[in-house]
């Protein structure tokens, strides 16, 4: 109870008018200085974004071909993306002339654009190739970027995944994924006797290289974050060995001979060292190498088998499958080793976890009643969805922005497996074209 | 210490108004088109002539039995009359077998002579032997009241929008809450959310609108508050062109511009479906 003096105050017949007036005086005041209205908008309605891409033009009738060559793969990129919507060309009412120019806005806003991407590309007389591009905001009618690149004149489809890249960030806020290539095992022949190459292609499915001639068994190609350079396995006539190649330089080195190695290794973040599983009689247990020194050090001692193992971004941080619990779970631990903490708890079993670029999601393999699917988990195991599921689904890899996922399908039978990519959000599952069957996929970071 | 008690007629006497205020002009009716001031109906009650029920319950009259089984009041709409309800039980008996349904008794009416336990086993017999009556929702339109609508277009000898007393220019007190809701439902129509945002985030922008008259933005919505985020300006430029594609906003009514001359909006994609 308060109690505190009470002022010597009466209540005079002039007072209670004063104070009357007084309250009728801020009534009045709070109405008139009215507060500005709030609206909450808690969700809004997803739509790939229209654009307009115009034919981009040529500095000279030889550049043609390629300037053609470069709108139809930023179309293209564009629109596999699932993010955005190009517009028909057919649609377009205003012919764009020249890059320098400001577009006539109402002509695309009419088509319902909102974004427009206009370009060059000019061979320079030095024989280097010139490409620039604006992309421009039709509703606020003004510039959102402008860039300009050289480069070899060979070189002029990955201009054209840079400039895709560059339109990507510029309206999604994330960085693109189109300039990167996928390296995957090439299987042609029939099921009993296939023949496994390994192969490179960039991201579009163009440029398709091999890389081993298919006299070896190969499984399981890496790449590595900071060089041009994958670590693969290779089932030759004695043991698996496990190979770093340059794709720049084809160089081939062997990392080392281990026996009993059911996976490839995957690179740390900063490329310095390999984290692989090694069988050891009837189970199998992770080491990690120092690529330098060669130096091995165990990470798991238990009587399971812990394998597949790949590292978080920030390299703090191991996520690896392990059957320690009866059945294959997906665990983490610290990236020198200790206590590991089950995160899957879901239904069936969970195996192949790989870690995404962007820290925040565990993609992984699931097996339950008979089905496969690839699913996403945050790296607690909290949020666990499954993208796709039905057929033999396995092998997911993660884009370098984190946000698409590639993985191989095999309808079984007398046919082989192929790629897809799916985006995280489970929307848009696209195959990859690739020249024959293809499995194993690992994708590349952003080679600009 | 000496304490003044301000009764209430003092203080009603203390806040009178003026004596000498100049004499406002008598508020005129709402009047949306010119024409004669229709006088509102009357509300007597008045019990309308109910029609017969027949429900799809081919076997009893299943309806009957419902209304004698509970003394619950009818539906608000009708009116209560109580009809001379001399039926002796044998009577009730006897409608109670017929087929048709007939006007429902008033249970107040309800005679000394009913044998209750009579009543209730027939009634027990009935509910066991009929299947569930259908509900017709056409029937219960029938029901329903047939006064007409009391608010029609206003009419009188010349237009005046301002129903309420004070002011020629006064305004309704608030923006109706009909008219943000519209405004919301169409932001979030128009409104393309950044796929990458995790709706755990938090991730949010309040934009500040200034709108014309028509309901089309007076200029580019500016961003006064945001939680700091790489993806914080690819949301706010997602907002903005929610708003830039979807002006005008036709569904902000012109008399009430003074409200929502000035809007701040808060996006954030919270229920995000994927």
């Amino acid at each position: 109870m308060i109690s505190s003096h009470l002022p010597d105050f009466s209540m005079t017949r002039r007072r209670v008018l004063t104070l009357g007036a007084l309250t009728g005086g801020l009534i009045l005041s709070a109405r008139h200085a009215a507060a500005v209205v709030r609206l909450d908008v808690t969700q809004g309605n997803f739509q790939p974004l229209p654009i307009a891409i115009a034919d981009f033009m040529s500095g000279a009738p030889a550049d043609n071909d390629t300037a053609l060559g470069v709108t139809q793969i930023i179309t293209a990129d564009l629109k596999r993306s699932g993010l955005f919507a190009p517009i028909d060309p057919a649609a377009f009412l205003e012919k764009i002339t020249s890059v320098d120019s400001v577009p006539h806005f109402p002509d695309w806003r009419t088509i319902n654009a909102q974004a427009l991407a206009t370009g060059r590309v000019t061979r320079q007389s030095d024989g280097r190739l010139k490409a620039e591009f604006r992309l421009w905001d039709v509703l606020a009618g003004q510039q959102l970027a402008g860039q300009q690149y050289f480069t070899t004149p060979d070189n002029w489809r990955r201009i054209a995944h840079i400039i895709s890249d560059a339109i990507y960030e510029r309206l999604t806020g994330e960085k693109g994924y189109f300039d990167t290539r996928v390296v995957f095992v090439d299987e042609t022949g029939p099921p009993e006797r296939r023949v496994k190459r390994l192969a490179i292609m960039d991201q579009d499915g163009a440029n398709v290289r091999y890389l081993t001639r298919g006299e070896d068994l190969v499984l399981t190609p890496r790449f590595s974050p900071s060089t041009q350079e994958i670590t693969y396995m290779a089932y030759g006539q004695g043991d698996p060995r496990v190979y770093l190649l340059n794709i720049e330089t084809g160089q081939r080195e062997i990392v080392g001979n281990f026996p009993g190695m059911s996976f490839a290794p995957r690179f740390s973040p900063d490329g310095q060292r390999v984290v692989m599983s090694l069988q050891e009689g009837s189970n199998s247990n992770i080491f990690v190498m120092d690529l330098r020194s060669k130096a091995m050090t165990r990470l798991t001692d238990t009587p399971a088998i812990d394998t597949a193992p790949s590292y978080s971004p920030d390299g703090a941080q191991i996520c690896f499958e392990s059957d320690r619990g009866g059945h294959p779970q997906i665990y983490v631990m610290a990236a020198s080793g200790g206590t590991a903490q089950r995160i899957s708890f879901g239904e069936g079993t969970h195996s192949t976890p790989v870690w995404s670029p962007r820290g925040d999601y565990i993609a992984f393999t699931r097996q339950a009643e008979g089905k496969f699917g690839i699913g996403v988990m945050k790296p607690d195991g909290s949020g666990e969805r499954i993208l796709t599921e039905g057929f033999h689904n396995e092998g997911p890899t993660f884009a370098p922005n984190g946000r698409v996922i590639m993985f191989f399908r095999d309808p079984g039978g007398s046919a082989g497996p192929s790629l897809f990519t799916i985006d995280i959000s489970g929307r848009n599952e696209l195959r990859v074209p690739t020249p024959s069957f293809a499995s194993d996929p690992a994708w590349s970071p952003l080679l600009s | 210490m000496p304490i003044a008690i301000a009764t209430g007629a003092d203080v009603s006497q203390a806040t009178p108004g003026q004596q000498n205020a100049p004499k406002v002009e008598k508020p005129k009716p709402l009047a949306d088109k010119v024409g004669d001031l229709k006088q509102v109906k009357q509300l007597a009650p008045k019990v309308a002539d109910k029609p017969e029920i027949t429900t799809d319950a081919a076997a009893e009259p299943a309806a009957k039995p419902k209304a004698e089984a509970k003394a619950e009041p009818k539906p608000a709409e009708k009116a209560e009359k109580p009809t001379p309800a001399d039926l002796k039980p044998d009577q009730i008996a006897e409608k109670l077998k017929k087929e048709e349904a007939k006007k429902p008794p008033k249970p107040e009416k309800k005679e000394a002579q009913f044998k209750p336990d009579q009543i209730a086993e027939e009634l027990r017999k009935d509910e066991a032997k009929k299947p569930s009556p259908k509900f017709d929702a056409n029937q219960v339109a029938a029901l329903l009241d047939k006064r007409e609508p009391r608010r029609q277009v206003a009419a009188a000898e010349t237009l005046n929008g301002a129903p309420s007393l004070g002011a020629a220019n006064g305004h309704a007190a608030q923006l109706s809450q009909s008219e943000l809701d519209a405004l919301r439902a169409r932001l979030i129509q128009c409104w393309s959310p950044p796929p990458g945002i995790d709706p755990d985030s938090k991730l949010y922008v309040v934009l500040h609108v200034e709108f014309k008259t028509d309901g089309s933005l007076a200029l580019e919505p500016a961003v006064v508050e945001d939680a700091a985020a790489s993806l914080g300006p690819a949301l706010a430029e997602s907002a903005k062109r929610a708003l830039m594609l979807c002006q005008p906003f036709t569904m902000l009514k012109p008399e009430h511009y003074d409200l929502w001359k000035n809007i701040d909006i808060k996006f954030n994609n919270e229920l995000l479906g994927g």
